[in-house]
């Protein structure tokens, strides 16, 4: 049981972390595009597309922050794991809602056929993004919690 | 404890009347859409309901008029709420009062209750919550409590519909024999004897008795409240009434060496905390529960805001990029289907034009957007339902209480994010009368969903990427000058201390859907009767202003001629705004669709499309896009945030505080959203922004 709150608390920092530097590289595409033109932005790290929305990297930042802090508070305390459930669960939230972008911009497409308009969508970029991949081990993270907070409440 | 039994009224007809009463939160306005099918507003945060509603509903036999009362924590006099509240019950006289006590907040609930029984009312009590009760370690024995109160007692899960056909039923019964227990608590020798020599003079007034009970009133004219005061005044004793309560008063302060209403108040809780400790069965030590682990988090002084803007992000992610394939489909229906069929029909030109520039083209850019509008509204609905803005309002609130301004603001000003028209309304809620004012007055600040079309056709058009983030900048941009104005207001023209506001934080629940679909729509509804009504008279009017002038009539070719629509009167007018708006860098198209969002905010879209002749949604942005900078269309938006009141709003500052307060509210804004869009423009300029 030790080993495995170790295995999920590396998880977790690494996760957290990861959070923070895509935050980190969008909001150098905000400012970078806003502010210093001639600066230019970063669109893809480690085969993920970045986007330079400012208000997506605080969401980042938000995730990214309660993972590490749930760290601090240590994953056996009631404190930590209140810490990484949000956490997890505001990643999870995030994937779900840019999936429903993607599926919402595959509909965009087909409106724009009934209407007689040609169209590009490039679907890669938008599946590619760190909200998804990262999401997915937010949804991993999130199970846990789960079972965390049920020892915890009882219930 | 004395009880008076009567025997029920017999009716010819079979009509009565039950009152809603409780503390906020309590689920009152579950239970009324329960009884009734209606559609109150429901929400998991208190003060969701500001004035009483009234619904129908059949009940057995009877056809009955419910009352949905404010929630309220007592029945004095000192907020409006709790005034409108308990002259719903003194003066519609309800046959049954049904009492929506929390049983997860046990102590609390019953304060109100004793404060009813005292007001000799027939009530029932609907003991709601009791699985968040169990949930937390204790059980109610509702029988024991039943007994101790001598009136009927219902358990009730109003959200899951648990308990309410023996609620039905209990009504019914309660009609036919009437328990109402003459003195529920007892103020100790001293105070008796006092109340008794009141309630005898009282007597003496045979219309003032049979209209109010005689104990009650003697109990607040002790308790000096100025509403039964006044009552009292019509009495033709009011006299010796009131100069027997100033004598009783001096009496037993001086007896008593404590102010008499906190002494009455004191007895009150008592009474409560006895009866409580009675029914109440502890089952198990009380767990740590979801609810509080999550609040760790989301109410904490790191965690808190940016969770809070996490949460908002999301709502708008989900509101415009979810929604645009909806948003498309409008507009291709309007912006191309509907338009080019329109066009291509053997219509006269001007009946053509005055369909397809004017009506189209107007009220289709304002309805391509009501997907966004439903979707944030849906969204926001499930924040409200699931107890998270219960939370925000409270970290927000944290940061008002340093700034010195109430926190019960907050509640009228997350309410302005619906609409500013029942905002302002809820301000009632607040007892302190510079606080109220306050709060009215900046409530137009916050930005309500009639300026979302504006800011999603130049996020669109200027900021595609982070399209959400835009907007939300507007909502905080709207929040921060709000609160800025609230200070200054408070440091200058309504000078005085601030109320403290306790907010109770209603525990996390799984939101029902239908409740959150009747919100969405309820919300949603006032957009689309909007656009059926205003807008259009609004995009007609633009129209005949764009193919008429000072030289008299134009002809449509002026609205696809730029230097004819110049000579136009909206041309004048432009013109005219145009050299006020310059070092912003607007045209005077930009310039004339302002003064039209006097009407409603809305309007400024669908004057922009007909002055820039776009007749579909995609048009305009394109359009915009030569005319506007990305800094020059980001004042825009702020200042179309901040500017004039539309005019509900301004006849609803009216109404609450008047015909003064809304020219401040009219004048300050202007200058505001003025100042602030050429601020932006400047420092936007310093720092190198185009």
């Amino acid at each position: 049981m030790k080993e495995k709150t170790l295995l999920i608390s590396v998880a977790t920092g690494v996760l957290g972390i990861l959070y923070f530097v895509y935050a980190g590289i969008t909001l150098y595409n905000w400012i970078a595009e806003t502010f210093i033109q001639e600066a230019g932005s970063v669109n893809n790290v480690l085969g993920l597309f970045v986007s330079s929305d400012p208000g997506c990297a605080i969401t980042l930042i938000t995730v990214g922050m309660l993972m590490l802090g749930s760290l601090y508070y240590k994953l056996d305390d009631a404190k930590g794991v209140s810490c990484i459930f949000l956490g997890s669960l505001l990643g999870v939230a995030l994937l779900v809602i840019q999936l429903l972008i993607v599926i919402a911009n595959v509909a965009s497409i087909g409106v724009s056929l009934l209407s007689g308009e040609a169209a590009e969508y490039v679907l890669i970029e938008d599946v590619l993004r760190p909200e998804i991949v990262l999401g997915v081990g937010s949804v991993l993270l999130f199970s846990f919690s789960i079972l965390k907070v049920r020892q915890i409440t009882g219930k | 404890m004395n009880t008076k039994t009567k025997k029920g009224k017999s009716k010819d007809s079979k009509k009565i009347r039950v009152a809603l009463a409780g503390n906020p939160n309590v689920g009152k306005s579950v239970i009324f859409n329960e009884l009734t099918g209606g559609r109150a507003w429901v929400g998991n945060w208190p003060g969701t309901t500001v004035e009483k509603k009234v619904g129908k509903a059949k009940i057995g036999e009877y056809e009955v008029e419910v009352l949905d009362l404010p929630g309220i924590y007592s029945l004095t006099a000192y907020s409006l709420d709790e005034l409108v509240a308990r002259n719903g019950i003194v003066e519609e006289k309800p046959d049954v009062v049904i009492d929506i006590a929390n049983a997860a907040n046990f102590e609390r609930s019953l304060y109100l209750t004793i404060s009813l029984l005292e007001m000799g009312v027939n009530i029932i009590v609907a003991l709601n919550m009791i699985d968040l009760a169990e949930a937390q370690g204790y059980k109610i024995d509702a029988e024991k409590l039943s007994k101790l109160l001598q009136v009927p007692v219902i358990p009730t899960i109003a959200i899951k519909g648990y308990g309410l056909g023996k609620l039905k039923e209990a009504v019914t019964r309660s009609l036919k024999i009437r328990k109402i227990p003459e003195k529920i608590v007892d103020y100790g020798n001293l105070v008796e004897i006092e109340i008794q020599k009141i309630e005898k003079l009282i007597k003496r007034d045979t219309e003032l008795s049979l209209k109010y009970p005689p104990r009650w009133l003697a109990i607040k004219l002790l308790e000096k409240d100025r509403d039964v005061e006044e009552k009292v005044k019509s009495s033709p004793f009011a006299e010796e009434i009131l100069k027997q309560t100033k004598k009783s008063r001096e009496i037993l302060e001086k007896q008593l060496k404590k102010d008499l209403e906190e002494y009455i108040a004191e007895k009150r809780y008592e009474k409560a905390l006895e009866i409580a400790r009675e029914c109440l069965k502890t089952v198990k030590a009380k767990p740590l529960t979801l609810t509080d682990m999550v609040d760790f988090v989301t109410t904490h002084k790191v965690s808190g805001i940016p969770i809070m803007l996490t949460m908002l992000y999301i709502a708008f992610k989900f509101a415009f990029n979810v929604a645009a394939p909806l948003c498309d489909l409008i507009d291709w229906f309007f912006g191309t289907f509907l338009y080019d069929l329109t066009m291509s029909s053997t219509l006269p030109p001007l009946i053509k034009s005055f369909l397809g520039d004017g009506i189209i083209t107007g009220i289709g850019s304002i309805l391509v957007f009501l997907p966004n509008i439903v979707f944030l509204f849906l969204f926001l609905a499930f924040l409200e339902d699931v107890g998270y803005m219960a939370r925000a309002a409270f970290v927000v609130d944290k940061i008002m209480h340093k700034l010195g301004l109430t926190g019960k603001s907050i509640i009228p000003m997350i309410l302005g994010f619906g609409c500013n028209v029942p905002a302002i309304m809820a301000t009632r809620a607040i007892e302190d009368k510079n606080d109220r004012e306050v709060t009215a007055l900046v409530n137009p600040l916050m930005s309500c969903s009639a300026r979302l079309p504006v800011y999603l056709i130049f996020a669109g058009a200027f900021f595609a990427a982070y399209k959400g983030t835009v907007v939300l900048s507007m909502y905080v941009l709207g929040l921060i000058l709000a609160i800025v104005m609230a200070l200054l207001f408070r440091k200058t023209l309504f000078r005085g201390p601030s109320v403290g506001f306790v907010m109770e934080l209603p525990p996390y629940m799984m939101p029902v859907v239908k409740n959150m679909l009747i919100k969405t729509w309820e919300r949603s509804k006032r957009f689309l009767f909007k656009a059926g009504t205003i807008i259009l008279i609004a995009a007609i009017l633009i129209w005949i202003l764009s193919i008429t002038g000072p030289s008299g009539y134009i002809g449509i070719e002026a609205l696809e001629d730029p230097y004819l629509l110049e000579k136009s009167w909206i041309g004048a007018l432009g013109h005219f705004l145009e050299k006020v708006f310059s070092p912003m860098g607007w045209d005077w198209r930009a310039a004339a669709a302002l003064f039209f969002g006097f009407v409603a905010k809305e309007v400024v879209v669908a004057a922009m499309a007909m002055l820039y002749g776009a007749s579909g949604e995609e048009m305009l942005p394109s359009i915009l896009a030569g005319i506007f900078t990305p800094l020059t269309a980001y004042a825009y938006m702020a200042f179309v945030l901040i500017y004039v009141p539309c005019l509900a709003t301004l006849a609803s500052i009216r109404g609450e505080l008047g015909i003064k307060y809304a020219l401040l509210a009219l004048i300050y804004e202007i200058l505001l959203a003025y100042f602030v869009a050429l601020g932006i423009v400047f420092v936007g300029h310093v720092l190198g922004i185009s």
